[in-house]
C-alpha cells in the first residue's frame, strides 16, 4: 500500500510538473520553431512538442481524420485559403489573443471569429531576369498578356504548389469572376505550368524563361546568402497578393490554457523576431527587421480573398487549361 | 497442416490487410467513394482520365520497345556492357525528380548541350521540353529499365539445351527466338508490361516536370485533394479509382498468362552481336541525363562557378539550421532504415512468391499485392500509419511504407524468376530425404540468389529515394535524404539541395555495387 502511495504521488508531481504541449505544424516550420519554441518553454517550464506531417494541406488531412481522437493541442500553418476547409469541419475554439492589439495591421486578421491567429505573412511575386529583360515595370497584370511576354512566363500548378495555388487566387482577388477571361489571353504568356517552386526555380535558373512566380521576399534572401540581388522582383501595378498564415487552440485539447499562452507567445515580438530569416515571411507585429530586407517587396496596395470556394476556382482554371 | 496454395494466399492478405488496408480505413474510413464518384464526373477530371489512360499506353508500348533490344543483350552477354546494363536498372528506382530535371535541362534545355550545338551551327533554338514528346521521352527514360531488368531476368533462365535442339532442328536466330525464346518469356512480357503501365498511369513528377500541367494525370488530382484541400476521403476514393483501372489491366494479362517450367541448363552467352551498338546507344540514352544532372548539381551555370564548397556543410558533423541534424547522421540514418526495408521485403516477398508457386492463387497473390501496392498514394499510405500505427515509432511505419512502396517491383521480379524455376530438383531432393530448411538453405537460395541480390538492392534503392512517406512520417523526428532536400528547397537553398540529390545517386550506386560485388563476386556468376 506505501508503495502504490508514492508511486501515485510521483505520477502526481509528474503530471503537475512535466508539462507538454502537443503543437502540429507543417515541415518546413520547423527551423523557426527551434529558434523560437525553447523562448516559450524557458518562460513556462513547459515542453513543447512539435509534430510535422509534410505540407500544410496534409497536416489538415491528418487532423481532419483524427477529429476527436487527436492529441494535439496547438495547431500552426493554416493559411487564408486552407483555413475555411478546417471551419467548414469545426476544428479549431475562438480565442482573442492577449497581445492581439499587437498586429499592425486589422487586414491581417482573415478570422473574425479568432479561430485562427495570424503569424506571418507574404506577398507572391514575379521575379524576372534583368540581364534579359531590363528593368520591367508593368502597371497591371494584364500587360502579361502582351506578345513580347509569349511562352516568357514559368508558374507553378495550383493542384500541387502552394504558391501556384496562391497565384491562382492573385488573379481572382484581381479580376473576381472575370479572372478567367484573364486566363485565356495570359495562356499564350506561360512557356510550362510546373510541379512546384523548386522544380519552377530550376528551369528559370537554367534560362527557360526569363520570368517566374515566386515571391516578393526573393531579393532579400538572395542578398542574405549570395551577397547580391541577382533577380528583379515585380508586384505589377503594386497591387500584391497577400497569403496570411495562422495557428489555432484545437477545439479537443486538454491543456487550453497552456496552448492560449502558447499563441499569446506566439505573436510576442521575441517570437516574431524569428520569423523574416526562418521563414522568408513578414512578422505580424512589428520587430527590427534584418538588413536583407530591404530587398524585399512589399505590395503599395493589398488584394486578398475570403471565404472563396477554392476547389470552384481550380476546376474554372482547369477548364481552361485543357 | 496449412496447404501451401491457402499459406500463400494468407501471406498476401496479410501483406495487403496489415500493411495496406486496415490503415486506411482506420484512418479515413470508407466515406470518400461517393465524393469522389461526383469529382470523377466533372469534364476536367474526365478529359485527366482520358489523357492518363491514353499516355499511360503510348508510354508502355514505347518502353517496352526501347527496353527489348537492350534486355536481349543483357542476356545473352556477360562482358562491360552488360554489366553496365545491370547497374542501368537500378536508375528509376532512385534518382531525385531534382536530379532528372536539371539533368533533362542540360542536355534539351534552351541553352542545354542539344541547342548550343544547333545555335553553333547556325539552327535556331528548338523547344525539346514542354510538350507531349518530353513526357514520353521521361517515362522511356524512366521505365524501360524495367523491361531490361524483369525480361533480362527471364531471357537468362532459358538453357543453352533448348535453343541448341532448335537449332538442330533447323531453326534460324529469329525463329528461334519467335518460336522457342518468346513463348518461354511471356509472364515476364507481361510482368513487366503491367509494370510499366501501373507506374505511368500513376506517373506525377515526370509528367508535370517535363511536360506541365496540361499533361496532368489522376495522381494530380489525388495530390490537390490530400495536400491543398484537405478532402483525405475524396483522395483515397480516387486512388481506388486509380486502383481499378490499374487492376484490369493487370486482370486482362494474368488471363492470357501461362507458365513455362524450365529444366536448369547452361546460361547462353554470345561473344559478339550486332546488338553491342544498341546496347551502347541505350546506355547513353539512360546515364545521360544522370551524369549531366550530376554535373549540373556541382556546377553553377548562372554564376558560372564550382559549388565545391558546399561540400563543407554537407559533410561537417555539425547540425544544420534546417534539419537540427547533420547531413552525415541523416546519411547513416536513411541508409539504417533503407537496409532494414530491404531485408523485410526480401524474406516477405519472397515468402509469398515461393508458397504460390505452382498453386491455385498463386496469379491472384501476386497481381493482387503488387497492383494494390503500387495504387495507393505513398503520402496517403504514410497519414494513414500516422493515425492507425500512432504507438509505432516513425522509423517503423517508414520501413513498412518502403516494404509497400517497393514491393510491385520485386514481386514482379521474383514472380518471373520462379515462374520457369525448375521444381523436379526439389522433389529430386525430398526423395533423397533432405529436410525443408536444408533444400532452402542449399538448393533454392544458391540458385535464386543473384534475384535475391536484386530484390534486395531495388528494395534498397527505392527505399533511399522515397521521399512523400518519408516526410510526413519522420520529417520532424526521423529526417531522411531526400527530406533534408526538400527542406533545403523549401527554405531556397538551391546548390546544397543539387548537391545532395547528387549524393544521394552516388551513395546508392556504391552501396548497390558493394551488395552485388560481396554477394555475386566480381563477375556475376549467375550459372
Amino acid at each position: 500500500m506505501k508503495r502504490f502511495l508514492v508511486f501515485l504521488i510521483i505520477v502526481f508531481t509528474l503530471t503537475l510538473f512535466g508539462e507538454e504541449l502537443i503543437v502540429y505544424t507543417y515541415d518546413s516550420l520547423l527551423p523557426f520553431a527551434r529558434e523560437a519554441f525553447p523562448l516559450f518553454e524557458k518562460e513556462t517550464g513547459v515542453s513543447v512538442q512539435v509534430r510535422t506531417f509534410g505540407d500544410a494541406g496534409a497536416l489538415l488531412s491528418k487532423l481532419i481524420a483524427e477529429k476527436g481522437q487527436t492529441e494535439v493541442d496547438v495547431v500552426i500553418g493554416i493559411d487564408n485559403l486552407l483555413a475555411r476547409r478546417a471551419f467548414d469541419e469545426g476544428l479549431f475554439m475562438s480565442y482573442l489573443p492577449e497581445n492581439a492589439h499587437l498586429i499592425r495591421d486589422l487586414n491581417l486578421i482573415f478570422d473574425p471569429l479568432w479561430r485562427l491567429t495570424p503569424y506571418d505573412y507574404g506577398a507572391i511575386a514575379f521575379i524576372y531576369d534583368k540581364s534579359e529583360l531590363g528593368t520591367l515595370s508593368l502597371s497591371s497584370m494584364d500587360e502579361l498578356t502582351q506578345n513580347r511576354f509569349s511562352k516568357s512566363i514559368i508558374i507553378e500548378d495550383p493542384r500541387t504548389s502552394s504558391t501556384g495555388l496562391s497565384f491562382l487566387m492573385w488573379t481572382y482577388a484581381l479580376y473576381g469572376d472575370n479572372f478567367i477571361d484573364f486566363w485565356k489571353k495570359f495562356k499564350n504568356s506561360i512557356l510550362t505550368i510546373t510541379l512546384g517552386w523548386d522544380d519552377a526555380f530550376e528551369k528559370f535558373e537554367a534560362g527557360e524563361a526569363p520570368i517566374m512566380v515566386s515571391y516578393a521576399t526573393d531579393g532579400a534572401y538572395s542578398y542574405q546568402y549570395y551577397g547580391d540581388v541577382y533577380y528583379g522582383t515585380l508586384i505589377p501595378g503594386g497591387k500584391g497578393y497577400v497569403q496570411i498564415e495562422g495557428a489555432g487552440i484545437v477545439k479537443w485539447s486538454t491543456k487550453k490554457e497552456l496552448a492560449k499562452k502558447f499563441i499569446d507567445f506566439l505573436i510576442s515580438p521575441e517570437a516574431q523576431k524569428h520569423i523574416p530569416l526562418n521563414q522568408w515571411m513578414f512578422p505580424v507585429v512589428e520587430v527590427e527587421m534584418p538588413e536583407c530586407f530591404k530587398y524585399a517587396l512589399d505590395p503599395a496596395e493589398v488584394v486578398t480573398v475570403r471565404n472563396v470556394d477554392v476547389e470552384e476556382v481550380i476546376r474554372l482554371w482547369e477548364g481552361i487549361i485543357y | 497442416m496449412i496447404q501451401r496454395s491457402a499459406l500463400a494466399l494468407y501471406f498476401a492478405l496479410f501483406f495487403v490487410g496489415f500493411f495496406i488496408m486496415f490503415p486506411l480505413l482506420v484512418a479515413f474510413g470508407s466515406e470518400g467513394l461517393t465524393s469522389s464518384l461526383a469529382v470523377l464526373k466533372t469534364p476536367p477530371v474526365i478529359n485527366i482520365l482520358k489523357f492518363t489512360i491514353f499516355q499511360a499506353v503510348i508510354s508502355t508500348l514505347m518502353a517496352f520497345a526501347v527496353g527489348i533490344p537492350a534486355a536481349y543483350y543483357y542476356s545473352r552477354h556477360q562482358d562491360i556492357l552488360s554489366n553496365l546494363l545491370h547497374y542501368t536498372t537500378y536508375i528509376p528506382f532512385f534518382l531525385p525528380g531534382i536530379s532528372m530535371v536539371v539533368g533533362f535541362l542540360v542536355l534539351l534545355g534552351r541553352y542545354g548541350v542539344l541547342n548550343n550545338l544547333l545555335a553553333f551551327m547556325g539552327v535556331e533554338r528548338q523547344q525539346f521540353l514542354y510538350n507531349f514528346g518530353a513526357i514520353l521521352l521521361g517515362h522511356i527514360f524512366y521505365n524501360s529499365p524495367i523491361t531490361v531488368r524483369i525480361v533480362g531476368s527471364a531471357l537468362k533462365n532459358i538453357p543453352l539445351e533448348i535453343v541448341e535442339a532448335g537449332k538442330v532442328d533447323g531453326g534460324s536466330k529469329l525463329d528461334l527466338f519467335f518460336f522457342v525464346e518468346l513463348p518461354l518469356i511471356i509472364p515476364a512480357i507481361l510482368s513487366s508490361l503491367i509494370l510499366t503501365f501501373s507506374y505511368c498511369f500513376t506517373s506525377f513528377a515526370v509528367v508535370l516536370m517535363l511536360g506541365g500541367s496540361q499533361y496532368a494525370t489522376l495522381e494530380v488530382a489525388i495530390y490537390m485533394y490530400l495536400k491543398l484541400l484537405a478532402r483525405p476521403e475524396i483522395a483515397l476514393g480516387l486512388a481506388l479509382v486509380q486502383f481499378l483501372f490499374i487492376f484490369s489491366f493487370g486482370l486482362l494479362g494474368t488471363i492470357i498468362e501461362r507458365k513455362e517450367q524450365l529444366p536448369i541448363g547452361n546460361r547462353i552467352i554470345y561473344r559478339k552481336s550486332w546488338l553491342s551498338m544498341v546496347a551502347l546507344a541505350y546506355l547513353f540514352f539512360e546515364w545521360l541525363p544522370v551524369f549531366s544532372g550530376m554535373f549540373g548539381s556541382i556546377y553553377d551555370f548562372k554564376r558560372a562557378s564550382f559549388l565545391f564548397d558546399k561540400f563543407k556543410i554537407l559533410l561537417s558533423l555539425k547540425p544544420i539550421g534546417v534539419l537540427g541534424v547533420s547531413i552525415v547522421s541523416t546519411i547513416f540514418r536513411s541508409l539504417a532504415l533503407s537496409l532494414s526495408a530491404a531485408f523485410l521485403t526480401t524474406i516477405l516477398s519472397f515468402l509469398i512468391v515461393w508458397s504460390a508457386r505452382s498453386s491455385r492463387f498463386e496469379n491472384v497473390s501476386i497481381r493482387l499485392t503488387s497492383l494494390i501496392s503500387i495504387s495507393i498514394t505513398p503520402a496517403i499510405l504514410a497519414l494513414g500509419y500516422s493515425i492507425a500505427y500512432r504507438s509505432f515509432p516513425p522509423q517503423l511505419g517508414m520501413i513498412l511504407l518502403y516494404t509497400v512502396v517497393s514491393f510491385p517491383v520485386v514481386i514482379n521480379l521474383l514472380h518471373g524468376e520462379t515462374a520457369s524455376f525448375d521444381f523436379a530438383i526439389i522433389e529430386a531432393a525430398k526423395i533423397d530425404g533432405a529436410k525443408p530448411l536444408q533444400i532452402l538453405w542449399h538448393l533454392v537460395i544458391p540458385l535464386l540468389r543473384s534475384t535475391i541480390v536484386t530484390v534486395f538492392a531495388i528494395t534498397f534503392a527505392i527505399s533511399m529515394g522515397e521521399f512523400s512517406g518519408s516526410l510526413i512520417l519522420g520529417g520532424d523526428r526521423a529526417p531522411t535524404i531526400t527530406v533534408a532536400i526538400y527542406r533545403m528547397l523549401s527554405s531556397r537553398h538551391v546548390p546544397e539541395a543539387r548537391l545532395l540529390s547528387s549524393l544521394l545517386v552516388v551513395i546508392v550506386l556504391m552501396v548497390i555495387f558493394i551488395v552485388n560485388r560481396l554477394s555475386l563476386g566480381s563477375f556475376r556468376k549467375e550459372e
